[in-house]
């Protein structure tokens, strides 16, 4: 099936959610560290996996002062993107080929202090049956953390419904697209803030991309190097808006504790989108 | 000076109508009012919160499972609904002024938004339950209440046990409710003209 309205609107705000939370918010560090060579089963055995010990490495370079790595060292020599280097953005690693599994890998880069994920589950199913593992604040010798397991502090995006609605003569209508966030973190502070500084953004626009715009490919590399986030009020474009219509934010009121060390605190950010459109066209 | 003349009738007129005219307007814009608050009250999804948590899905919007009042998570002891018949009974109207076409009134209706805003979900301030219920909800409500049920501070009251497998998921389905209510009497409302007033 080619992709359709919703799937361009999900990946945009996906796209837009995170370049905002990591360009407004300043949410990210900036990290030197090790990558560990460990063994991946869904991974060709033509490469060899170093994980670091944290995951979600920021991939925008538009977002000011992050480091997004174009390639790591390797022991102490810089090797570049390439066929036989893959950045796994997403998973906090780098797939590599003729790379003895004894090498010393290190790089620097910048981590998301909040994992992003496009979610399918319902957030019932994402506060109860999900178990999370966080993400290390503080490197430790000797570790890399798993690759696909979810981690927190994280936002959820979940595309919710869409409605079209008559809004003008000759086949335009309005149509709303509801988009929710659950929001995890580990602490009170980052889930004021994440909810803060969403609740600002009603009224704003942001661009509607293609969903084959999605910049990073099935193993989390970037299609092309370096990808810089379009903002729409840098080129404004009213042909491919997408309006912010409202925004609620809440919190959870029920702390959990998820396992014996860590602690959750959640929060709901709702928006609803709208763009005026001839779907019928 | 015929202007001023005329102006000055027109006042007198004006004055002289608007109390007679004010009572037979009143009259039935009362009776939509009323008939707009019965429908409210009436409504499944009223009836069924208004019962507590003693009531049965009447609305099968959890396909007869559960209540409406547990899956949303209220206290027990709490009137959910007074909120938004307050609001309601907020609607009123008001003579405005004579014109060469007739009389102008404004009638102050709730909107929405305002019935969002009062009707906060017992375990995310900042979202509505009345807007979930035309949006759609889901389980967590329910899910602090599975939780806490056994437990003294329960939000639903210990006693209250409703027939479930305890790990299993109910769905919401979701109603027309405030919305549909609210723009349906606006019109009705708008349709309030002279041809409509008993004299």
């Amino acid at each position: 099936m080619k992709p359709q309205y919703q799937h361009n609107v999900a990946t945009s705000f996906a796209l837009w959610f995170d370049h905002h939370l990591l360009s407004e918010g300043e949410a990210f560090s900036n990290q030197t560290g090790k990558f560990y060579n460990y063994e991946d089963p869904r991974i060709p055995t033509s490469y060899k996996v170093f994980g670091s010990s944290h995951k979600q490495f920021v991939f925008d370079s538009s977002v000011s002062g992050a480091i997004v790595p174009s390639g790591v060292f390797v022991n102490s020599v810089f090797k570049p993107r390439s066929s036989a280097l893959v950045m796994d953005y997403v998973n906090g690693r780098v797939l590599t080929t003729g790379v003895a599994a004894t090498a010393n890998v290190t790089g620097a880069y910048s981590v998301k202090d909040f994992s992003i994920y496009m979610s399918n589950e319902d957030e019932e199913d994402l506060i109860i049956e999900n178990n999370f593992e966080e993400n290390l604040k503080f490197t430790r010798s000797g570790t890399y953390i798993q690759p696909y397991d979810e981690i927190i502090p994280a936002v959820f995006i979940v595309s919710d419904s869409i409605k079209n609605k008559p809004f003008s003569f000759g086949g335009e209508d309005e149509t709303r697209s509801n988009m929710k966030c659950v929001v995890f973190t580990d602490n009170p502070y980052d889930l004021d803030g994440v909810l803060s500084l969403f609740a600002d953004t009603q009224k704003k626009v942001f661009t509607e991309k293609d969903f084959g715009d999605y910049p990073l490919t099935e193993y989390g590399d970037l299609k092309s190097y370096p990808y810089n986030y379009s903002d729409y009020y840098a080129n404004p474009n009213p042909s491919v808006e997408l309006f912010i219509d409202d925004v609620t934010v809440s919190k959870l009121k029920d702390t959990r504790s998820r396992s014996s060390n860590v602690k959750t605190y959640i929060g709901f950010i709702d928006f609803e989108i709208t763009q005026y459109r001839y779907p019928r066209a | 000076m015929a202007f001023q003349l005329d102006k000055s009738v027109k006042r007198q007129v004006a004055q002289l109508i608007k109390e007679d005219f004010d009572k037979k307007i009143e009259r039935s814009f009362n009776n939509i009012k009323a008939e707009m608050i019965r429908e409210l009250m009436n409504h499944e999804i009223t009836k069924e919160i208004s019962i507590g948590v003693g009531a049965s899905n009447s609305s099968n919007t959890l396909g007869g499972y559960g209540n409406l009042f547990t899956f949303i998570g209220f206290e027990a002891g709490t009137s959910p609904i007074d909120a938004i018949k307050r609001e309601f009974d907020k609607t009123v109207i008001r003579f405005r002024t004579l014109t060469d076409d007739g009389p102008i009134w404004n009638i102050y209706l709730p909107a929405p938004e305002d019935i969002w805003d009062v009707t906060p979900m017992p375990w995310a301030e900042g979202r509505s339950w009345a807007k979930g219920i035309e949006t759609g909800i889901s389980g967590v409500g329910w899910y602090l209440y599975n939780q806490k049920k056994n437990y003294p501070q329960s939000r639903s009251g210990p006693a209250i046990q409703v027939k479930s497998k305890s790990s299993s998921k109910v769905r919401f389905k979701n109603v027309k409710y405030i919305s549909d209510i609210l723009s349906r009497y606006e019109k009705k409302f708008s349709e309030l003209d002279e041809t409509t007033i008993p004299t």
